[in-house]
């Protein structure tokens, strides 16, 4: 089962890549625009890793596999694009937005909230670790979807155009942590297949979803 | 018999070094990185040995989870070293890059040639070529890519070169996954099924710039 509903992943994550190719890479487009379409080749090429392992050998293997990593790149580049494009346009670091950033800590605190979860129930071991790692990525990640989800607008509409794209990169931190959370827990496979599935409508709809954000930037 | 990786690494080297002198300065610093390419090759190849052992000699295991990571870092840095030092022009770092991932395949190949030298055939040198030669241009030109925003927007560096160094990782695994398994043909078409777009795009870009300079 996990090599069909890792290859839909695969599909999905895919068809997101290829979509968000086809439509921000023919002219110039926003550097922003480019790193979240990177962010989904990038779970792309995660999961197609975790596809091909389990077709070659019918299983991940416990502990650190590359697979991994394409969940901590794709985090990295929404991080990146929030934390290096983003953010500074909509916070000027006053005390204004204070209450915003603390608000903001809630996100980060339930991601990792969950692995120490994991980590007290399991221990600190070759599977637990690297988990904690990739959770790090994530946290840091949701930070900034759900601050720019909740912060006040500043001029021309900028946040709020993309404010539905923010919530659905919040949920998909969230489905990562929970695909963590029911593997670890070796909870039934029903569960494993709703977060998987719910993954691929949020891989599918990431990019449509901006560029109906981006495009009220220009309108 | 010496070690072969040192004896192929000084016979390519020292040909190439020889010829630095007469070329001009974009074909010389092209050069100049291919050798550190080769060098990186020399280097990582005595790092894997002493990885391998770590992990009792599991080849599978370390060529699909762990030189990958080796691999990709030791390429990152001679561009992020050039690219902090002398420049970080987009263009020239994708060059400098691509002559790296060139370079470190031409030793690779070379040093699994010497060691495998009675079952290797035409298609070994086509698999070879076409495979790992572009894997490992095209996972460096990523990273490369990254690397050129390290003095123009250090937020962006920082992360968004960590992410394109982890999908380099991820696609030098994948390939490798597949080039061991019976998916090998599969393994061969990835690096080339990359390659084309790229290949289109920077063509296409090349021809439009060098339109707008005419008119």
């Amino acid at each position: 089962m996990y090599l069909y509903l890792s290859l839909a992943l695969t599909i999905c994550a895919g068809i997101g890549f290829g979509y968000g190719l086809y439509r921000f890479f023919q002219d110039e487009s926003a550097l922003y625009v480019r790193m979240i379409i990177f962010s989904v080749g990038c779970a792309m090429f995660g999961r197609l890793f975790e596809t091909l392992q389990y077709l070659v050998n019918g299983e991940l293997g416990s502990g650190f596999h590359v697979g991994m990593l394409g969940i901590v790149g794709s985090f990295l580049f929404l991080f990146s694009a929030n934390f290096g494009q983003m953010d500074s346009v909509v916070d000027d670091g006053s005390s204004a937005f204070r209450k915003t950033r603390i608000i903001s800590l809630a996100a980060p605190a339930v991601i990792v909230a969950i692995w120490c979860l994991i980590a007290v129930a399991k221990g600190l071991n070759k599977t637990t670790i690297p988990l904690g790692v990739e959770t790090l990525f994530i946290a840091q990640a949701s930070y900034f979807h759900l601050k720019h989800l909740i912060i006040k607008d500043v001029e021309y509409g900028l946040i709020k155009a993309i404010r539905s794209y923010n919530l659905f990169a919040l949920i998909y931190a969230l489905l990562c942590m929970l695909e963590m959370l029911i593997e670890s827990f070796n909870l039934p496979e029903i569960c494993i297949a709703v977060v998987y599935v719910l993954q691929c409508v949020v891989l599918l709809v990431f990019v449509p979803v901006l560029e109906r954000g981006v495009k009220k930037w220009t309108t | 018999m010496d070690n072969l990786t040192y004896i192929s690494f000084i016979a390519i080297t020292v040909s190439l070094a020889l010829m630095l002198p007469l070329m001009e300065k974009k074909t010389r610093r092209v050069t100049i990185f291919m050798i550190v390419g080769i060098f990186a090759c020399l280097f990582i190849s005595e790092v894997n040995g002493i990885l391998l052992k770590a992990f009792d000699n599991d080849v599978y295991y370390v060529t699909t989870t762990i030189t990958p990571v080796t691999e990709e870092i030791i390429k990152m840095l001679p561009i992020l070293y050039f690219a902090i030092v002398i420049t970080d022009d987009r263009r020239t770092l994708i060059a400098n890059s691509f002559a790296v991932g060139v370079g470190f395949a031409l030793l690779e190949n070379v040093v699994i040639l010497t060691q495998n030298v009675e079952n290797v055939t035409i298609f070994w040198a086509l698999v070879r070529g076409f495979g790992s030669g572009l894997v490992h241009g095209i996972c460096t030109v990523m990273v490369g890519w990254g690397v050129s925003y390290v003095k123009k927007r250090r937020k962006l560096f920082y992360c968004g070169t960590f992410a394109l160094l982890s999908s380099a990782i991820i696609y030098h695994a994948t390939y490798n996954l597949l080039v061991q398994s019976k998916y090998q043909y599969v393994g061969i078409l990835l690096p080339i099924v990359t390659y084309i777009p790229v290949l289109l795009l920077t063509v296409g870009k090349k021809s439009k710039s060098s339109k707008a300079v005419k008119q």
